[in-house]
């Protein structure tokens, strides 16, 4: 038996029209001789009646001031895909083939029980496969599996669930291609929000596009690429509405042929840069420990960090920088006896201010607050290591007018946080200073 | 097999403590004004003369970057015939902790950080990427380091 799994996201399921030339991808595998499986994420996005942002909105509407139970939010979030499912599969009776929508759970995905990203354990794929053979096409709802230890219980695998679930799928029942069908030509240089006309890239290795994904590129959930990477399995990523031969993921590395496999966006961070100078080593050793171990006790993540004579600085997600400040803004840091720092973030809040009132010996460490910020990053290769790559990228940016508050570099990639304003624009004249010479 | 790892998806959390050594840490204080573009003419200078490096980092008043042991010689004359001032800590070696998924672990980064500076080693250069944390240290304390590190954050104790 030829499996082959065909993923379709959000949109490639979002009207009956599109619903329609999914399945008949679904029939042509058949036809061309293929088992195939369908996974298939909630229909439409943002806005649409049942995609999985309204379905959370509904939820948290009800009272907004009521905290949201994670398994609760679990079982509403699992609905898009159920829904989607049965829709999709009766999509696929409708051409005239046998077709049953199968939960998660029903799929045999365990989860390891951690309610709104959990992570998949096992597949055991006996009832797909029983399905298979009597010709049913099993359509699995995505992003959504059942804890190994209670299995009466959904769990949702986070954000990109549905391109992990495909390529979960495709592992245990030993696919000989997942594709993940979307709504662009493949994997593209660039965001064609900010560059139009960027490139689709034929050939990429597992490991060009997991680093691709990790840094925002939104075509495959990073998760996805790494099981198809441990599991060799080959890798697709198409248009759903289109006949373009989509983007190839291959185990080899093909990178070899360009210096820039593409340029992402992402993030939204706030900066903070916190002015050390002035403070003796002994001191400094002593804040910086208690700052970091609250941050690691409240679970803030944090990003681009920065440690220098001067200061020390990091980014962290708007989303928790609410919580951040909260925690930070006013700590009172005891350092020895009578000798008490605060922390203030950005121009001293009310909260900073009466506890100065208060406690009137503590000297306040003062951050600089730099909201609005995002990250760009240049991955590629072959590129990094070589003189003159981050020169060349900062002259860019300078030339361009953007302003970097800072970099971080790993071994395929380097990333700059800018003004979030910015984006597109830094993205598109890097881009255009070092893609189209490389792209083969 | 940690809390949150699983065997059929790659594991999370920390998963590899590397020690790499012969690196050195060249420090650049440029004072405030103009800043980015005596950044700029640093980092021409040294990509000019086709020396690599690594691990750039913006600092408040100038930069700091990493270059392997070998290249300190050539570093140190192309710096000095242009006139540019720096700071040269040599012998120096990285530890890298390896995590898939860094930056969405909340807290690991900070937690990571804060294991260093209990343990009293000084740290002259760390930074992050989404797949790895990395900390310049003194050479001589570097495989301590990282053994401390090893047992904290994974729970090996080699």
């Amino acid at each position: 038996m030829k499996i082959k799994v065909l993923k379709f996201g959000g949109t490639s399921v979002a009207t009956k029209e599109a619903r329609a030339a999914a399945a008949q991808r679904v029939f042509d595998a058949r036809e061309q001789g293929f088992s195939p499986i369908a996974v298939v994420s909630a229909i439409g996005r943002k806005g649409a009646p049942y995609a999985t942002d309204t379905l959370i909105n509904e939820f948290k509407e009800v009272n907004p001031q009521l905290p949201a139970i994670a398994r609760e939010l679990d079982l509403i979030m699992a609905c898009g895909e159920i829904i989607s499912a049965a829709i999709f599969s009766q999509s696929c009776r409708s051409l005239g083939f046998k077709a049953a929508a199968v939960t998660g759970m029903q799929a045999g995905i365990s989860t390891d029980g951690k309610f709104g990203n959990a992570r998949i354990v096992s597949v055991d794929p006996k009832k797909i496969l029983a399905l298979l053979e009597r010709d049913v096409t099993p359509v699995i709802c995505g992003f959504q599996g059942s804890p190994v230890d209670e299995p009466d219980e959904i769990t949702t695998l986070g954000r990109g669930g549905t391109d992990t679930t495909a390529a979960a799928i495709g592992a245990a029942v030993k696919a000989c291609a997942v594709e993940i069908y979307t709504d662009v030509d493949g994997i593209k240089t660039a965001d064609p929000d900010s560059v139009p006309n960027a490139p689709t890239l034929r050939r990429m290795s597992y490991d060009e596009v997991a680093e691709l994904a990790h840094l925002g590129a939104k075509v495959l959930h990073p998760r996805a690429a790494e099981i198809a990477m441990r599991y060799s399995i080959p890798l697709w990523v198409k248009n759903s509405f289109s006949g373009d031969e989509g983007t190839e993921i291959v185990s080899e590395d093909v990178s070899y042929s360009r210096n820039v496999t593409g340029i992402t966006h992402s993030g939204k961070l706030v900066y903070l840069q916190f002015d050390l100078a002035k403070l003796s080593q002994m001191d400094r050793a002593k804040l910086e420990r208690q700052l970091f171990a609250m941050c690691a006790r409240f679970g803030i993540a944090l990003h681009m960090l920065n440690l220098s004579p001067e200061g020390v600085g990091f980014a962290i997600n708007r989303e928790q920088y609410a919580n951040a400040e909260r925690l930070l803004d006013g700590l009172v840091i005891p350092i020895a006896s009578g000798k008490d720092f605060i922390l203030q973030l950005g121009t001293a809040s009310q909260k900073v201010q009466a506890q100065q009132e208060m406690l009137r010996h503590v000297q306040p460490v003062v951050a600089e607050k730099t909201e609005g910020c995002t990250m760009i990053s240049v991955i590629g290769r072959t590129y990094f290591g070589k003189p003159g790559v981050f020169y060349r990228i900062l002259r860019i940016l300078h030339e361009a007018k953007v302003q970097v508050f800072q970099t971080a570099d790993s071994d395929f990639s380097v990333s700059f946080l800018i003004p979030e304003t910015e984006t597109y624009r830094a993205v598109r004249v890097v881009h255009d200073n070092l893609v189209p010479e490389s792209v083969s | 097999m940690q809390a949150g790892q699983t065997q059929f998806e790659a594991p999370r959390g920390v998963s590899e403590i590397e020690v790499r050594h012969g690196f050195a840490q060249v420090h650049f204080v440029l004072g405030s004004r103009e800043l980015t573009i005596k950044r700029l003419e640093v980092l021409k200078v040294i990509a000019e003369a086709g020396v690599s490096h690594k691990y750039l980092q913006l600092t408040q008043n100038g930069l700091a970057l990493i270059i392997a042991e070998a290249q300190v010689a050539e570093m140190e004359e192309l710096l000095n015939k242009a006139g540019i001032t720096f700071e040269l800590n040599k012998g120096r070696s990285m530890i890298l902790v390896k995590s898939i998924g860094l930056w969405e672990e909340p807290g690991t980064i900070a937690s990571i950080v804060e294991a260093a500076i209990a343990s009293g080693v000084q740290v002259d250069h760390v930074g992050d990427m989404h797949d790895r944390m990395y900390m310049v240290v003194k050479g001589e304390v570097a495989e301590d380091t990282a053994a401390k590190f090893r047992e904290h954050l994974t729970g090996r104790k080699n």
